[in-house]
């Protein structure tokens, strides 16, 4: 029985193989701690400067042919390596220490690396040239050209505003894997030549109406042929890598072992997989492609238990190719490969999401089309080589339902018990009523997966090839609506003028002015989410991630613009909590008890509470606070979330679909402490906001975990994307036969109550205490920072403080 | 219906009976462990915690108490003997120097709340514990939240140093499943352990009585062998009932307690119990007792 008392985490890597502890040994992370990368991290030029000359030289082709093109020119060029002791290869370059950056998208990403130290010296004149071809040319470009200038203001400076596809240029991109691994490559490239035939024959009829529409289709047809070849020239490549190296390996097993991996890559991906192992390097190939070298994405959803199940089955289970022991290996392997993957990211991304912002995740568990169990023997094997290789990404969440296979619940506690940090827990049926809800069929809503690190979305289905989501803090609207729509800390007016706080006559009065305040700044976000779009669909064909996705083969339509189905985007909104619990002091101490005025509180925050400690103690500790069962201010808690998604859904994407509420905070809460001002709950400028979607604010919850939830089943999930609940537990509750009943027990009680998502911390702050003290001794340390994983020791000290300070359960 | 002072709500314990546990913290104990870790639960009148480290002296408390305090010294010095004249200060105090050590609740307040978390306690096999203080002490109460309780469907359990006359244990065995008992001594009359004992012998003697013993190893008190084996002889001799013993050492986490109810705590300066004396206790009862029953035991602070 692993328990903590026993071993340390340290202790626990369990059962790697001398392999897989090679290759962790040598990894070379991309994780950014303090907003810096690692030392002897750099950009690589390489694909930047490829896609800019093939660009170039394609001016005149149609945008989706010169996407496909380019990607070419960048596949069959871009400098590629082997590894020692790799199984599972590739690699965005050679150079396992340099991450791609995309200039087409946003430039500025690429002048921030130059100026930060992170473009080397023989390759400056080529990024600067590079830059200089680029400015002006960008979709972040063409997206301000359409912003009056009081907009471009706001969206830039203003706080309130957090990240957006053309800020940060970051997609989401996955391929239907269903799909993919089904068909393989020469089937689908089969089936285009067939429409291309038919879209040939439907010109040459002359259908005058038909005409522009048929054209585009061959167009596109066309461009997903290219980038298919481009695929299989990238491929090749490794394929014939492999082989070489093999020639040259003076090691016996090794080079018998290379050329193994030659005969995968030979195959992988043209055909329905033969092995397990080709399976999961086309997995990592395609991943790869379409999240670092194609663009940068967040390759987040996939249901890996059930798309390489059938290869699984096969090799482990029916045919015995393999062991057990083996098919983890693999999983390790891949698992080692993920968390190696990067992007380079803004310099306010690297200081938002400390640890990897590149946010990969895998969806584990959830059931069949007819609603049955999905979990299987790889299910508990993902989880299994998860708990042995212990990584910060890719993270995992598991879909739970009550009639779960036992075994994989038990993996998915002792994974969570072993401190690891994940998986998350995503409520089934709460996540099949919200899609439902959302306009999606039952079979669609059930065949979903988790993408970024909460929200849900259909996995067949070409909704998951587009950033679907922007980050707005929900606590700067209480700001705003007490400082007449202006910034507190620069002054500046950031919303609609709203009148004195202090002529508030009423508790309704004050509610809407912050309604109102946040209803403007949803509507200027996502009005710039939707120039955006409108310039993706135009400029940022993806022909690659088409091809895997069957609606862009039917329709002729590309996979960046065309949804299989409406209404499923959201808004990350950071500090629900502060409203909530702002609201509630001002209800009772102003316009209940009427023991304070509104002029009092709008003092407060404008001085920061300056002189005013028993004031803001009397705040703190003498409203109810959100999180401990309180019926008054969980009723608080419910009219804000219904207000949060009210607005949302009468908000559109170019497309008509409406936008639904997600809350959570990743690291946000804690790098946008400085970007709120003082608040009525108490609240002083600098420190963080309330942590997580419907976490109690730090430290406010007095009554243990079960309060916890019943305050959080309170709200409404199921018009929400998702309302992520941080919660941490003390090892010692999970021990023994005893701890796995006790968690598979809170978790039927959550699923019952009806929440969305839950994950859970399991470290003792003991070792968390030690690990400040000792780094050195814990470099694997992990701890979950809302959504996502990160290196404990790496993390800066103000974000651990706020880690440690969160409520530990023990009883 | 019953009302109770209770000091303390777990609602999620793993440690004061089988499966997933809601304990409550009664308020009122008619012994006085001089080593109890949960001072505050010992007289059955609201008491007043002072945690002078979280005081802003924003002098809140004082003038609660008189319009003439520039001259008194925050905060306010609590005499529990007569806390009632301080509840005003405790209401006025803005931050958490000033905490009522207990809150009242009545027992359909206590079976509505648990029937929230129900299915934990449910799938646990677990259940209600009445702790304290001890639940034998406030008798009325604890019989009408045991048998609401029962009614309710939930499995119960009284956390008890049965330190009391047979008529009112024997009151109890129709409502109460398990007992969770205190043995502290086996021969000390300031601790009326011979009615421990003898309760003890009677329950266990009843056909279906479940029983786990808890047994603190307190120093200077009763970390010797000689106590030890006579304990072991006790609870070998009396039999089957006995499904657990645990040994539970002590820690000095209740020093803070005392400071904030501003008594003197004659553990105080008392180190945790060394390992090694639960070993050589744990070696010596293992040699009267089946080997399964035995537990090293672990108690965490409540509050």
């Amino acid at each position: 029985m692993e328990t903590l008392e026993k071993k340390t985490i340290e202790d626990q890597i369990i059962g790697c193989s001398e392999r897989v502890q090679k290759l962790k040994r040598n990894l070379v992370s991309k994780a950014c701690y303090n907003g810096k990368y690692e030392d002897g991290i750099r950009v690589d030029i390489d694909r930047a400067k490829l896609f800019t000359d093939a660009y170039q030289d394609l001016l005149s082709e149609e945008p989706v042919i010169r996407r496909a093109k380019v990607l070419k020119h960048v596949l069959s060029n871009i400098p590629i390596a082997i590894l020692n002791d790799e199984l599972i290869v590739g690699n965005p370059h050679a150079d396992p220490h340099a991450l791609p950056v995309f200039p087409e998208i946003n430039v500025n990403l690429l002048t921030e690396a130059i100026a930060d130290g992170y473009v080397p010296e023989n390759d400056r004149q080529t990024a600067e040239d590079i830059v200089k071809f680029w400015t002006g040319r960008t979709i972040a470009s063409k997206v301000a050209e359409n912003m009056s200038e009081q907009t471009r203001e706001i969206v830039n400076t203003a706080s309130s505003f957090i990240s957006f596809t053309w800020k940060d240029g970051i997609q989401h991109c996955v391929p239907n894997w269903d799909y993919t691994f089904e068909n393989g490559t020469q089937n689908i490239r089969a089936k285009l030549q067939e429409k291309i035939t038919e879209v040939f024959n439907e010109i040459d009829k002359g259908n005058s109406l038909q005409l522009s529409d048929l054209i585009n289709k061959r167009y596109q047809y066309e461009a997903m042929l290219i980038s298919l070849e481009a695929l299989e020239i990238f491929t090749g490549r490794f394929c014939r890598l492999a082989s070489d190296m093999a020639l040259q390996e003076p090691d016996h097993n090794r080079a018998e072992e290379l050329l193994k991996i030659s005969t995968v890559l030979s195959k992988v991906l043209k055909n329905r997989p033969e092995s397990f192992h080709e399976a999961c390097q086309g997995f990592y190939f395609l991943h790869l492609i379409l999240n670092c070298i194609d663009s940068a994405a967040f390759g987040s959803l996939c249901r890996i238990d059930q798309c390489l199940w059938p290869f699984y089955e096969k090799d482990v289970i029916i045919e015995k190719n393999i062991t057990r022991f083996e098919a983890q290996e693999l999983i390790e392997c891949l698992i080692l490969k993920v968390e190696a993957l990067g992007g380079f990211f803004s310099r306010q991304r690297r200081l938002h999401f400390e640890g990897n912002g590149a946010l990969p995740i895998w969806t584990l568990g959830g059931v069949n089309i007819d609603g049955s169990d999905a979990c299987n023997e790889l299910t508990d094997t993902v989880l299994q080589a998860a708990r042995s290789v212990r990584c910060n990404q890719p993270t995992i969440s598991v879909l739970y339902h009550k009639n779960m296979r036992e075994s994989s619940l038990v993996e998915a506690i002792k994974t969570v018990r072993s401190g690891l940090g994940y998986p998350s827990f995503t409520n089934l049926n709460w996540a099949v009523a919200s899609l439902m809800r959302q306009g999606m069929p039952i079979e669609a809503a059930r065949n979903a997966g988790v993408v970024g690190c909460v929200s849900v979305c259909p996995v067949d289905s070409c909704n998951t090839t587009k950033r679907l989501a922007l980050t707005i803090i929900a606590a700067k609207s209480m700001e705003l609506a007490l400082n007449e729509g202006k910034c507190l800390i620069t002054g500046k007016l950031l919303g609609p003028e709203e009148k004195p706080a202090t002529t508030f006559q009423s508790y309704d009065e004050l509610f809407e002015a912050v309604k109102k305040q946040y209803a403007f700044t949803v509507k200027t976000s996502v009005n710039v989410r939707n120039l955006s779009r409108h310039y993706e669909k135009l400029y940022r064909p993806n022909p690659l991630a088409s091809s895997f996705h069957r609606t862009p083969l039917e329709k002729g339509v590309d996979a960046v613009a065309y949804e299989d189905y409406p209404n499923n985007y959201w808004l990350n909104l950071v500090g629900a909590v502060n409203v909530i619990n702002s609201l509630t002091v001002l209800k009772k101490l102003v316009f209940e008890e009427k023991k304070y005025t509104m002029a009092d509180f709008i003092h407060a925050v404008k001085t920061n509470w300056e002189g005013m400690e028993s004031f803001r103690q009397e705040v703190i500790h003498k409203v109810p606070k959100y999180g401990n069962d309180d019926p008054y201010v969980d009723k608080v808690a419910y009219d804000v979330i219904k207000m949060f998604s009210d607005v949302a859904e009468n908000t559109y994407d170019i497309n008509g679909g409406y936008w639904s509420v997600l809350a959570q905070s990743v690291s946000i809460y804690q790098s946008t402490a400085k970007m709120t001002g003082a608040l009525p709950d108490g609240k002083l400028f600098g420190f963080p906001l309330a942590d997580g979607g419907i976490s109690p604010d730090h430290g406010t919850d007095n009554n243990g975990i079960f309060s916890v939830l019943s305050s959080g089943s309170k709200v409404d999930h199921i018009r929400t994307k998702g309302l992520l609940l941080n919660q941490w537990i003390a090892p010692e509750m999970l021990e023994g036969e005893q701890g796995i009943e006790w968690m598979k027990a809170l978790m039927e009680m959550w699923s019952d109550k009806g929440l969305s998502q839950a994950q859970f911390n399991v470290v003792d702050p003991k070792i968390l205490r030690a690990a400040q003290v000792n780094p050195e001794k814990y470099p694997h340390l992990t701890v979950r920072v809302s959504g996502y994983t990160a290196n404990w020791v790496k993390l800066t000290r103000d974000l651990q403080e706020m880690i440690l300070a969160r409520t530990v359960q023990v009883n | 219906m019953q009302k109770c002072l209770i000091t303390k709500i777990v609602k999620d314990s793993i440690l004061d009976g089988p499966g997933c546990r809601y304990v409550t913290f009664v308020k009122g104990c008619n012994l006085n462990c001089p080593w109890c870790h949960n001072p505050e639960t010992k007289s059955s009148k609201q008491e007043v915690f002072t945690y002078s480290r979280f005081c802003i002296h924003c002098g809140n408390c004082v003038n609660a108490l008189s319009a003439d305090a520039q001259l008194e010294v925050t905060p306010v010095e609590i005499d529990n003997s007569n806390s009632e004249q301080y509840f005003n200060a405790v209401e006025a105090c803005p931050t958490k120097t000033l905490e009522y050590a207990s809150s009242e609740y009545s027992t359909d307040e206590i079976i509505d709340d648990m029937r929230k978390y129900s299915i934990m306690y449910s799938k646990t096999k677990g259940g209600l514990t009445i702790s304290g203080g001890d639940p034998l002490f406030v008798a009325d109460f604890s019989f009408e939240l045991f048998t609401k309780a029962k009614a309710a469907g939930f499995h119960t359990a009284a956390d008890t140093a049965l330190s009391f006359k047979w008529d009112i244990v024997e009151k109890f065995l129709p409502v109460v499943d398990m007992w969770l008992i205190d043995l502290k001594h086996i021969d000390d009359n300031n601790l009326k352990t011979d009615l421990t004992i003898a309760n003890l012998l009677k329950l266990a003697n009843i056909s279906g009585s479940k029983i786990w013993i808890r047994i603190p190893i307190v120093p200077g008190y009763n970390d010797n062998e000689a106590i030890w084996e006579a304990m072991a002889t006790l609870l070998n001799d009396a039999g089957n009932a006995i499904e657990q013993v645990s040994l539970l050492p002590f820690h000095p986490f209740g020093t803070a307690k005392y400071e904030a109810l501003r008594i003197d705590y004659p553990f105080s300066g008392v180190k945790h119990l060394d390992d090694s004396v639960i070993d050589n206790a744990t070696e010596i009862f293992s040699k009267h007792l089946r080997p399964e029953i035995l537990t090293k035991g672990r108690r965490i602070l409540h509050g």
